[in-house]
């Protein structure tokens, strides 16, 4: 399709100009599409992949995730409990500083004690901070919720 | 005494209208471009390398980070291709969600196209707008694969997990309105005399030329070469639906344009297509939980990404490794054409020519 032609009229009405003029300005009467998101934050679906928990009561230290995660960033060592089939994890680390949130190790997870929650705001002031221990993993590290 | 000799000139790479770290050394006459080099390697990771010591399933992730604008295809050109290698077979509701999904990610890897090219050349409300429509787009990725721009969507085999409920629904009500936000763009831009002027006969490249260079995608198609892989050899669903190749003649910026608009509409059909037909059953078909590929075979498959054909080359050794991952990426390849596009423009057009050949320097450099 060639470009359009511009008739003489059309050039000295300014036509193209004002119906983009036109179409901008019936915008500025209609609401708002952006959130403004210290006040007021959009909510996330379910599946989204935020930062990662892990129910310790729940892993059975299979090393599932250790062996799938693409970056290395799992460490776990585990240990058998008392009863059968009763193996818990001693210890569980996790960088966030090389997690990739691809979600497969959500994925692979037999118990689902791996998870992503909807936290997204992770941002620490040291980098040693982003390496989770077990029981920020359980609970969840401390989310300060930007607020103005 | 006067004379006049050529200036050397670098742009980029951190100029901000080369859409990353794309640095040009223009050689110029006065105001006009005389030689253009193209230096490329800042945003190199070494994707490839990476690739062959990763198995099978773990190398998903990499493939969103090469094109980030539109991952799922990515995921779907490295997914099929391995499926391919080992044989595996996917299920026909996978091929369809898999179809819509890329569609969808083509609409908005198009809409940032659009913003951004015409923020470049001054139209500065465009981005607003199609950031607007982008936006709902990522939602819908946000519920169906968990993350916005790096999706990890889909899996050798299938899909990751199923469509969550009311997302159909979501999509097709989206898909029934997009068309008019797309006359709503055309109203701002298509009769724009700004827009014309700074468009029409910018970054010229013949039929021939393009070929010969390997061009593909709307660079390819905007000189009038009516060649798209979903129809050339269709993967994925791309074989059940039906839909039109975008196809201008007029070798220009204003041509590329047109065809990005006219695909956006069209991924509009084959969204809505797949979606209506969508069958029931499962979202992966039978695949080994290790994928161990028998040494010896090799596959080069390509599917049309956004920006050109996207290509894999995967070789086998036996292990759950890939041997060899080669990606051929569109950006780079049409990268090489601006030299030949530039020649005799000013310096302002240059910023016309990297925004229509469309890079993404996460894609050419790999």
């Amino acid at each position: 399709m060639p470009a359009p032609e511009k008739s003489w009229a059309a050039t000295a009405l300014f036509t193209d100009l004002i119906t983009g003029l036109w179409t901008t300005l019936r915008y500025t009467f209609k609401p708002n599409v952006t959130v403004r998101y210290p006040l007021e934050r959009s909510v996330l679906h379910p599946n989204f992949r935020g930062i990662l928990r892990v129910d310790d009561d729940l892993c059975i230290a299979c090393f599932l995730c250790e062996k799938i995660c693409p970056d290395n960033c799992i460490v776990l060592e585990g240990e058998k409990g008392l009863g059968k089939g009763s193996k818990y994890a001693t210890y569980f680390y996790l960088d966030h500083a090389r997690c990739l949130f691809c979600g497969l190790c959500e994925e692979v997870c037999p118990v689902d004690a791996i998870y992503h929650s909807n936290e997204f705001e992770g941002a620490v002031f040291n980098r040693a901070d982003l390496v989770h221990d077990l029981a920020i993993l359980h609970k969840g590290h401390a989310i300060v919720h930007y607020e103005r | 005494m006067l004379r006049t000799h050529e200036m050397e000139l670098n742009m980029g790479p951190q100029h901000p209208s080369t859409h990353g770290v794309l640095r040009l050394i223009l050689y110029l006459d006065g105001e006009t471009i005389v030689d253009c080099k193209p230096v490329i390697g800042y945003l190199h990771r070494g994707t490839e390398k990476l690739c062959e010591t990763r198995n099978y399933y773990k190398n998903v992730p990499f493939t969103d980070r090469t094109d980030y604008l539109a991952a799922p295809n990515g995921n779907l050109g490295y997914c099929e291709t391995v499926e391919k290698l080992g044989g595996y077979e996917v299920s026909e509701r996978a091929q369809f969600v898999r179809t819509a999904i890329c569609e969808l990610s083509r609409m908005a890897s198009h809409l940032m196209w659009l913003g951004t090219h015409a923020m470049d050349i001054g139209a500065q409300t465009m981005l607003m707008w199609t950031i607007r429509e982008r936006e709902v787009i990522l939602d819908f990725f946000e519920a169906a694969l968990g993350d916005r721009l790096t999706t990890t969507a889909f899996r050798p085999g299938g899909l990751r997990r199923d469509l969550p409920d009311g997302w159909i629904q979501a999509v097709l009500g989206f898909c029934a309105t997009f068309p008019d936000r797309i006359d709503e763009y055309e109203l701002l831009l298509s009769k724009n005399r700004i827009w014309i002027d700074r468009t029409v006969g910018v970054g010229l490249i013949s039929a021939e030329d393009a070929i010969d260079m390997g061009l593909s995608g709307p660079l390819l198609r905007g000189s009038g070469v009516a060649y798209d892989v979903r129809k050339a050899m269709p993967y994925a669903a791309y074989d059940k639906v039906d839909f039109e190749i975008a196809v201008s003649n007029d070798c220009d910026s204003y041509g590329r344009y047109v065809i990005r608009l006219k695909e956006m509409r069209e991924s509009t059909k084959i969204v809505e297509q797949c979606l209506r037909e969508l069958p029931d059953g499962p979202i992966t078909g039978k695949v080994p939980k290790v994928l161990k590929i028998e040494a010896g075979k090799e596959v080069y498959h390509q599917i049309e990404a956004p920006r050109g054909e996207l290509g894999y080359y995967i070789v086998a050794d036996g292990s759950d490794k890939p041997y060899k991952c080669k990606i051929r990426a569109p950006s780079f390849v049409n990268l090489a054409a601006i030299t030949q596009m530039v020649k005799g423009l000013l310096i302002a057009d240059v910023v016309t020519v990297i925004g229509s050949i469309d890079i993404v320097l996460g894609d050419v450099d790999r």
